[in-house]
């Protein structure tokens, strides 16, 4: 990997686009994973590419890079071995033991990611988001039916929810049980209706069970509700990057259409160019795609980009010099022409447009959009029959392309040729059923023969389609004028005035290609679609079956079912939320926030979601957009409160807390505000605040326990240990109390309490290594060793790589007079880590015992070296200059 | 599918040159249209995807062929491999891995 280093604006401006890019789409996370990663932002690709893989566990390429760049930087290396020692420590943090599972996960190591979530279950045999994760390891193993198990379980145990049955329906399809899979996947969607991702995986159901009809609609159903399922995307791969790495000056293009850039021809500028552009953010593209210029990068490629740009911002004087630049140094390829030619149209160059547009279709005969332009050009300049002609040979061509036939609609009814025109509308709503302009079409056709409640159904079918087409809107409202309906009039009218405060008649639209995303974007000619009196009263002969059809199809629209009770839109997003699925849970809530859910609840749960993942910056800015729609909620406020802790601005949070405590009688405002009053270096006030709090909430065990807390910070033994065991009164259970008590009567010296407390702390967890320790540490004390050898002999055999125990041990065994196995007790904990300088230090000092100085000497000496200023290296220096001694004194007395 | 797969495919940059009801008219458009690759279905009327695999081999040695499936019919992915498949693409997919494969294919 070449990596440069990123300046601060260029950093600045990758995080600035990081927020806009959409969180629901696994592919752009991986392309600006891959982006990152170009620029040396490590952490940061591996963030993206771990969010793309959770968000689609199937995106092989992301899989790809996140072992690319693991291998590359030892990253997860290191959290892995972070996560097993914090585990090592105390075996029952769920937490991290889950971080571990899905660690593996993320690198396709199902074996361990299945040690781990087993683990997990066998701890806490109810908890349903890790039988979900389970069943996803097995199935990514391709155990399915160990798969389908762990998720019936989990089904049994929650039945209402839609992910449970969403994840199970894939592994009965997987499974070929189409009908169960069926079912599954029907719950899902009765669960939650706007889950896309069950209606987009019914969809292949349907498909493969000959239902195709069905899963036309499922995907269509699944699509509207997350449009990143339609968008198909070739993503960027770090390995092709690397593959060709010092190809990057190799020119592209030649004659024909397909000129989209290699993902091998590394040319990060550009690509980022791209990045920008595809985000809207014009300004920032086209300073990238300079800066990519400067550096190099193929040149053809990144005037063609900017070009792009100038004629998305209606630049068209700029956007025509640099394709004028493009044809002059020889550029001759169609998809250059047709913007060209679209540049020239808009610019009222009609002659000149056609003949680019003409060339762009000469060089590509099949080059639909080229075809689409010309047409529309020559329609525009009064030739409507040759027009006609072409869009006619276009759409017979190529019977997907969608653009020209919705021209060809609305050119033969400018016509008057108004059953062909109904004909072009009707093929664009077979393929797609929820096209606004074909069904506003069909509306101004139905509108011209007099078909007035026929054509204000129509339009009602365009605005329910597509709600923002003010066009529509605006003939909705003329319909209903004209029906009488004035009220209803006047609502269209208001909704469209508000999209468009202008009237705006139906348009033919230019199309062209751009890279990298949808392969066509609108660029409307100010072409009237007005109708004279002549042209229409040339057709008013139709065929009935054709229009009865599509009348019948207008009024049987079934009405929406009204809802029992008010849904929460939110409700999948909290149910991927619970499971513990936060990547998802956050792209689900941000598509209900794009859909119009409740902005309030959004950024609140989104506020949630983010603490959840541990980025509380993130977390903070959403409670903060929460508190900006409704100042005085207490959810968002504590939010907030808790994110600043996290961050450790603690003391920037105190207004905010203090004020809260005020306004609410809540417990919960209270312990925030001791929390905030401790980090603001006021201990004292904050174990007032408790106190005050715990007369409202008497039996809370948590508020005694950070009492405690807070008193042996101060060094208050007696108030510790007075908070300490009343908490263990309220909740026996409470292992983290048990163990704080304990370690309060060690510092008393009540030896004997401490020992029963420990020893209380290891019946509630046979495995918590800090109190055996702890515990041997007292039996040693008493001349125990023998005690102290077996306790932790126990427990390391359930937690045999325990450093801290196999440490204990070794002394234990040095107390034991074992030397030998003393001696391979630190052996084993330099096996794990060879710079474990509490190892090396008692590894010399059983040397040193067994008579083996030089071997205790290069034990301490390495401890001198790797930390000189630590308390162990200066008992090391003394020892050493003893063990020299007496290795000088043996040899002389054995001479 | 085969609507889904041509819209992807289209997005993506490629054109559809034939579409094909069954097995055997598979093989049939395949000799006729020569494309740059195929995509199949493992599970297919008439002839299925795998021997559709080997007769196209047959006649090309160098075809390049999708196979799309479910996880399920995994003795028949490698089947299916043994046959001449390059590449797979396990239902229910997402767009952008049909391309991924496609791209895997034709390098």
């Amino acid at each position: 990997m070449s990596a440069s280093p990123v300046s601060e604006k260029d950093q600045d401006a990758l995080r600035a686009l990081a927020r806009r890019v959409d969180p629901s789409d696994a592919g752009a996370q991986n392309n600006l994973g891959v982006v990152y990663f170009q620029r040396g932002m490590v952490e940061e690709a591996l963030d993206q590419f771990q969010l793309a893989v959770k968000l689609d566990p199937k995106m092989q390429i992301a899989q790809r890079n996140l072992e690319i760049a693991y291998r590359d930087t030892g990253y997860y290396d290191r959290r892995i071995t972070e996560l097993r020692e914090r585990l090592r420590r105390a075996p029952d943090l769920r937490e991290a033991r889950w971080e571990l599972g899905r660690v593996y996960v993320s690198l396709g190591q199902y074996d361990h990611a299945r040690d781990e979530f087993e683990e997990l279950i066998a701890r806490h045999p109810d908890d349903v988001a890790v039988l979900i994760q389970l069943g996803l390891v097995e199935k990514h193993a391709g155990h399915l039916e160990a798969a389908s198990e762990w998720l019936q379980r989990a089904r049994s145990l929650d039945e209402r929810s839609g992910v449970v049955h969403l994840y199970l329906g894939e592994v009965l399809y997987n499974r070929g049980l189409n009908r169960d899979a069926l079912d599954s996947l029907r719950k899902a969607i009765e669960l939650n209706p706007e889950n896309a991702d069950a209606h987009y995986e019914i969809a292949f159901v349907q498909g493969d069970m000959g239902l195709h009809e069905e899963a036309r609609e499922s995907t269509r159903q699944a699509i509207q509700l997350n449009p990143s399922l339609g968008r198909a995307q070739t993503n960027l791969s770090l390995e092709r990057f690397q593959r060709v790495d010092g190809r990057r000056s190799q020119a592209a293009g030649g004659p024909g259409r397909v000129t989209r850039p290699s993902v091998e021809s590394a040319q990060p500028h550009y690509h980022l160019g791209i990045a920008f552009r595809q985000k809207g953010l014009f300004v920032e593209a086209l300073r990238e795609y300079r800066v990519a210029l400067d550096e190099g990068e193929t040149r053809e490629l990144v005037l063609a980009g900017m070009a792009e740009v100038e004629l998305l911002r209606r630049e068209y004087e700029a956007a025509l010099s640099l394709y004028d630049r493009l044809v002059q140094d020889g550029v001759e390829q169609s998809k250059i022409l047709n913007e060209r030619g679209v540049v020239l149209h808009q610019l009222g160059q009609f002659d000149e447009a056609l003949a680019s547009y003409r060339r762009a279709c000469e060089l590509d005969e099949g080059y639909v959009l080229a075809q689409n332009n010309l047409a529309i050009t020559m329609a525009q300049l009064g030739r409507h029959e040759e027009a006609a002609e072409l869009l006619g040979d276009t759409v017979r061509a190529h019977a997907s392309a969608i653009i020209p036939r919705v021209n060809l609609g609305l050119l033969l009814y400018t016509m008057g040729r108004h059953q062909l025109a109904i004909q072009a509308f009707r093929q664009v709503i077979d393929v797609h059923p929820k096209s606004a302009v074909a069904w506003n079409g069909i509306g101004l056709v139905l509108t011209q023969i007099g078909r007035t409640e026929d054509a204000r159904n129509a339009f009602a079918r365009a605005v329910e389609a597509d709600p923002r087409c003010a066009e529509a809107q605006y003939n909705l409202s003329f319909a209903l004028s004209q029906l009488g309906d004035f009220d209803g009039a006047l609502r269209a009218v208001t909704r469209a005035q508000t999209l468009d405060p202008y009237f705006t008649p139906q348009k033919f639209r230019l199309a062209i290609d751009l890279h990298d995303e949808e392969s066509s974007v609108e660029v409307v000619p100010e072409i009237s679609a007005d109708v004279t009196a002549e042209m229409s009263s040339q057709a008013l002969v139709f065929d009935t079956g054709l229009l009865d059809n599509l009348f019948s199809e207008l009024d049987h629209e079934p009405p929406p079912a009204p809802s029992a009770e008010p849904r929460d839109p939110f409700s999948l997003a909290r149910d991927y939320q619970e499971k513990g699925l936060l990547e998802l849970a956050a792209a689900e809530a941000n598509r209900v926030m794009a859909r119009g859910g409740d902005a309030l609840d959004g950024h609140l749960l989104l506020g949630h979601i983010f603490a959840g993942r541990g980025l509380h910056g993130e977390a903070l800015e959403r409670y903060r957009a929460a508190r900006a729609i409704e100042p005085e909620r207490t959810d968002a406020r504590l939010g907030e409160i808790r994110a600043l802790l996290a961050l450790d601005r603690g003391r920037e949070a105190l207004p905010s807390a203090l004020e809260l405590s005020d306004m609410s009688d809540d417990v919960n405002s209270r312990i925030v505000l001791a929390e905030v009053q401790i980090a603001s270096g006021s201990p004292a006030e904050a174990l007032e605040t408790l106190a005050a709090a715990r007369t409202r909430a008497p039996q809370r065990a948590d508020l005694l326990k950070l009492e405690g807390d807070i008193a042996l910070s101060l060094q208050n033994l007696a108030t510790a240990r007075q908070a300490y065991e009343s908490a263990m009164a309220l909740d026996p259970r409470f292992l983290e109390v048990r163990l704080a008590l304990a370690n309060v009567y060690r510092e008393q010296e009540a030896w004997g309490l401490a020992e029963d407390a420990y020893r209380a702390a290891l019946d509630l967890s046979p495995n918590a290594m800090e109190a055996a320790v702890a515990l041997a540490e007292l039996y040693r004390r008493d001349n125990e060793a023998k005690e102290a050898v077996n306790l932790l002999v126990d427990v390391l055999r359930s937690n045999p790589l325990s450093l801290e125990g196999l440490l204990a041990l070794g002394h234990a065994l040095i107390d034991d007079n074992r030397l030998d196995d003393a001696g391979q007790a630190f052996e084993r904990v330099l096996a794990f880590d060879d710079g474990h300088i509490g190892a090396l230090f008692f590894a010399g000092v059983v040397c040193a015992r067994q008579r083996r100085y030089p071997q205790a000497v290069a034990h301490w000496e390495r401890v001198i070296a790797i930390d000189p200023s630590s308390p162990f290296a200066q008992k090391a220096r003394r020892h050493a200059r003893t063990a020299v001694d007496l290795q000088h004194i043996f040899q002389t007395e054995a001479a | 599918m085969r609507r889904l797969l041509r819209e992807i495919l289209e997005q993506g940059g490629y054109e559809v040159l034939g579409e094909a009801a069954t097995g055997a008219e598979a093989i049939e458009r395949y000799k006729e249209l020569r494309p740059d690759f195929v995509t199949l279905e493992v599970v297919m009327p008439d002839v299925g995807g795998i021997d559709a695999v080997r007769a196209i081999r047959a006649f090309d040695a160098d075809a390049r062929i999708v196979m799309c499936t479910a996880l399920g019919q995994q003795s028949l992915i490698n089947e299916a491999r043994d046959a001449g498949a390059r590449e797979f693409v396990v239902k229910p997919f997402q767009p952008s891995r049909v391309l991924e494969a496609v791209q895997q294919v034709l390098e």
